[in-house]
């Protein structure tokens, strides 16, 4: 008797297993869109913050009242979502580090959408050099900048060091100025104007106690220069970078 | 045949009678309106409602969670006060308090709706049982709450919507949606309720009526902080301007210099409205010397009752020991963990931070104002940060101290009557902030209770200055959470404290001393700033009401009006009373000041190298800021997301 109880209940409950969970009539995500926000002159990728720096603002139409949803960049440019419904979508840009930017009625197919937006950064950071003098025990860099329109002008140009390659205005060591080793410099008047020729040299003084203290491990540091750009009538703007660089101290 | 009949005709009629009108049912737990407001206290408990909820950001004031968090049960969740979500103060908490906007969800359109609908009731008993001079008070206080209630929504959000009487559910329903009001639009409503408000208040209040009703002065008070906000919003907005559809409304924004011009006219009105005719002063302006500049001070916010005379509006309480759901506890989250009471714990975590203390002034007086630098090394470098005290270098010139306290010697009065400092005394204790020792040899122990170091004298030293698990109130197991009681900051939180008794021993809700909304010294510096910012009004003015606050701090000399001195002088004198937050909001300063930004603590360290010991200070990063890379601020953070777009259909603000 109790054994037929125990099949009895055993067999109830594989029942209930096998029939009580469908799936939902929902379809899944079947699309994937990936690429890169890239300069439309030079066609390089757009470096940014991962946290708080450009996002891609989508709305999938269809809706009465379409809700944004944002998705992540990486922070050389990149970006990949792998969970996306086939339909149609209107891509907005704002509070990035480049001017505000749209796409719309984008139509994303069933499987991979590759989808590069090309857009103009505020900032352009060229000929990037960052080196460790091992003579003055100092991080050097240098740069020159170009305005993405002739309107930009520049705020303040920096050199960011940190412990992994996330470095950047929002993921950052703080370092201490020395007379002769600036790592951020700040920009009034005249000197906010963008000129082609003009070199910026930025350096972080390991010899100053607080800094050895920050580099006082043995390791790789990543080091990253960026310049925040002053535009009217974009809303937030955000810092420009080039691609970090490796030190090992 | 016929007894069946009968048994029917019953059980039909019992069917029938059987329900009454369920719906028409009047409820028996609750008075209903029409017995309420027949009567005068039946007003009063519906209007004593209406302060209740007035969103007065008090000691029960919780950003992270909600307004009024009261009773017995009422954890903090971690945290109070605004400060700690600015540079003046790091709370140590489980609940987080770091550098971020507002999550209290404030957002009390039930509240508005009280309010409409006490609008409706009052009118209704107008000639009845009010005369008109009391439904003129009511009409007026009811504005006054729908001031403050607003004014806390266009703080948080811009523009909202702007309801100004009972919305009805029948009908036409899209009534219901209002849309949101430009923020110029929203603001402007906040100072009409103001004026409203300043129509029938009365100048003085007594206690039979209510002693905590709001005077005409609360009204003008109120109206010079938000007409302040107001213009720095449309002055500073391009400091960190948005965009987006609600901008593009104008539902945030928009507003320009000629509007803020005219809302720094009236701050300059309203403020001067209360300097000239209340009768309000300063309480204790012309102090001996900076001592007994430091005891008035404590007094003041010790026990408000003292000061009436500098108080235009404050919030009291009962106890809540004896009367549920009341009574604050910022004497049991605020005194330093040397005073901990068994088995609590959030003892002592309110830490103002050494960017406040650095700002204070000392008594040089030589007419410009700069803060007093705290000496720590004899070589003049005072602008080096090191990221933990363990990074200290042996061969850094620190100045040698013979106690924690005499480094503070000679700084403003105010420091020492709203911050307990290192080696000051409170309530039988003296305040132990030790945070590490070197010992002979070089070697350093910090930021822990255990290890200890013989120094030269063949004495045994500890590096929180004890073994005593209660003997010290700072740098203790930080990073470990729950039972991290103390400061991370080498200060404790002084203001409010009560220090001459103990309230009643009750965790959460045994304090009563009351809060100070709104006093004279902000108006001052309210007139102050408006008057520099805009070129209106009275610079000289300015210039007197802002060293009227310094000479009531035992400063014998006169510094200029400038923007940046009335707003060191804001963050000084308004230290922890909620101003510093919405000040850095207003003027577009969070987002520079915080990029990923460390607060500052300083770290009395004993030094054993030396023979008797003495301490050193060590100025260092904030445990926690530097634990966590920095904190930021985010610029689409001056405004909240608006809750429930997608059933109230209206526009969300900016990054959301």
């Amino acid at each position: 008797m109790k054994k037929t109880l125990y099949i009895l209940s055993l067999f109830t409950s594989l029942v209930l297993f096998a029939t009580s969970c469908q799936k939902d009539n929902y379809p899944y995500p079947n699309a994937q869109v990936f690429g890169a926000i890239r300069d439309s002159i030079s066609g390089g990728l757009i470096e940014t913050d991962l946290n708080s720096g450009s996002q891609i603002g989508v709305y999938e139409q269809g809706y009465a009242t379409p809700v944004i949803r944002n998705w992540v960049v990486k922070q050389n440019g990149e970006y990949r979502n792998n969970l996306v419904y086939s339909n149609t979508y209107n891509f907005v840009f704002q509070s990035c580090n480049f001017f505000p930017y749209s796409l719309n009625g984008v139509e994303i197919k069933a499987g991979e959408n590759p989808i590069d937006f090309q857009v103009i950064p505020y900032i352009r950071l060229k000929n990037v050099s960052i080196t460790y003098d091992a003579a003055a025990n100092k991080i050097n860099a240098t740069f020159s900048i170009e305005g993405g329109k002739p309107t930009v002008k520049v705020a303040k140009v920096s050199l960011y060091a940190f412990t992994d390659i996330y470095v950047g205005e929002l993921v950052k060591k703080t370092l201490t100025a020395t007379a002769t080793a600036l790592p951020t410099q700040t920009l009034a008047g005249a000197d906010q104007t963008i000129l082609p020729a003009t070199v910026y040299s930025l350096s972080i003084d390991l010899t100053q106690v607080a800094n050895a203290a920050v580099f006082a491990i043995h390791r790789n540091y990543y080091f990253r220069v960026g310049a925040m750009g002053i535009q009217t009538g974009v809303g937030t703007i955000r810092t420009n970078y080039a691609p970090y660089v490796v030190i090992p101290l | 045949m016929k007894k069946q009949k009968i048994f029917l005709i019953i059980a039909v009629i019992t069917l029938l009678s059987a329900c009454n009108k369920v719906l028409d049912l009047q409820p028996i737990d609750r008075v209903p309106a029409s017995q309420l407001f027949t009567d005068i206290r039946g007003l009063k408990t519906v209007l004593a409602t209406l302060y209740n909820k007035c969103p007065i950001e008090d000691y029960n004031y919780v950003p992270n969670s909600t307004m009024n968090m009261t009773g017995s049960g009422a954890d903090r969740g971690g945290g109070w006060s605004l400060d700690a979500h600015t540079d003046n103060m790091v709370i140590v908490s489980h609940g987080g308090d770091a550098v971020a906007p507002t999550n209290d969800g404030y957002w009390d359109y039930t509240g508005i709706r009280y309010i409409n609908g006490f609008f409706d009731n009052i009118k209704a008993l107008k000639g009845n049982i009010l005369d008109d001079a009391s439904y003129n008070r009511l009409w007026s206080e009811a504005h006054w709450i729908r001031a403050y209630t607003y004014y806390a929504l266009v703080s948080r959000y811009g523009g909202v919507p702007i309801i100004k009487k009972s919305l009805t559910i029948g009908g036409d329903n899209s009534q219901l949606y209002v849309p949101r009001s430009t923020e110029k639009e929203t603001w402007d409503f906040v100072l009409a309720e103001c004026d409203s408000a300043i129509m029938y208040l009365p100048q003085t209040v007594n206690a039979t009526e209510g002693s905590l009703r709001a005077t005409v002065w609360a009204a003008y008070a109120l109206k010079s902080r938000a007409a302040l906000h107001a213009a720095s919003i449309a002055k500073y907005w391009n400091n960190a301007p948005l965009t987006g559809p609600a901008v593009d409304a104008k539902l945030v924004g928009g507003m320009t210099m000629t509007d803020a011009n005219a809302y720094y006219q009236q701050c300059i009105d309203a403020s001067k409205a209360i300097i000239d005719n209340s009768g309000k002063a300063l309480y204790m302006p012309n102090p001996a010397n900076p001592t007994a500049a430091a005891t008035n001070l404590q007094a003041l916010f010790e026990t408000p009752a003292v000061a009436d005379v500098e108080i235009l509006y404050k919030k009291g309480y009962v106890d809540g020991v004896s009367t549920q759901a009341q009574g604050h506890q910022i004497d049991f989250y605020g005194y330093p963990s040397q005073l901990q009471q068994a088995s609590a714990f959030m003892f002592g975590r309110m830490g103002p931070t050494l960017d406040l203390v650095n700002l204070y002034e000392n008594y040089t007086d030589n007419g410009i104002g700069a803060p007093g630098v705290l000496v720590t090394r004899t070589d003049g470098n005072e602008n080096t940060y090191l990221p933990t005290p363990n990074n200290l270098s042996l061969t850094t010139p620190y100045k040698y101290y013979n106690s924690q306290y005499d480094i503070f010697a000679g700084k403003d009065a105010r420091l020492f009557a709203w911050i307990m400092l290192p080696g000051s005394a409170f309530k039988g204790i003296t305040l132990n902030c030790q945070g590490g020792l070197i010992k002979p040899d070089g070697s350093k122990i910090m930021y822990t209770i255990s290890g200890s170091g013989v120094g030269l004298d063949g004495l045994t030293y500890y590096p929180l200055g004890t073994t005593n698990a209660i003997g010290f109130s700072c740098f203790s197991q930080m990073g470990t959470d729950l039972s991290a009681n103390g400061s991370s900051t080498g200060f404790v939180i002084k203001k409010f404290l009560q220090e001459k008794t103990t309230p009643t021993a009750s965790r959460y809700s045994g304090s009563t001393n009351d809060y100070i909304v709104f006093r004279m010294a902000e108006i001052y510096l309210n007139y102050a700033e408006a008057a520099i910012e805009s070129g209106q009004g009275d610079a000289a003015l300015a210039k007197t009401y802002l060293n009227a606050i310094r000479k009531r701090a035992a400063h014998t000399d006169q510094i200029p009006a400038t923007i940046a001195n009335i707003a060191k002088e804001r963050q000084v004198e308004l230290a922890f009373e909620q101003r510093h937050y919405w000040d850095l909001i207003r003027k577009r300063e969070f987002h520079t000041l915080f990029s990923s930004s460390r607060r500052k603590s300083l770290v009395p360290v004993m030094d054993l190298r030396v023979n008797p010991p003495k301490y050193i200070f060590v100025r260092v990063n904030n445990y926690y800021d530097e634990a966590a890379n920095g904190v930021t601020w985010n610029p689409n953070s001056y405004y909240r997301s608006i809750p429930g777009t997608a059933s109230n259909l209206l526009i969300q603000n900016p990054g959301f």
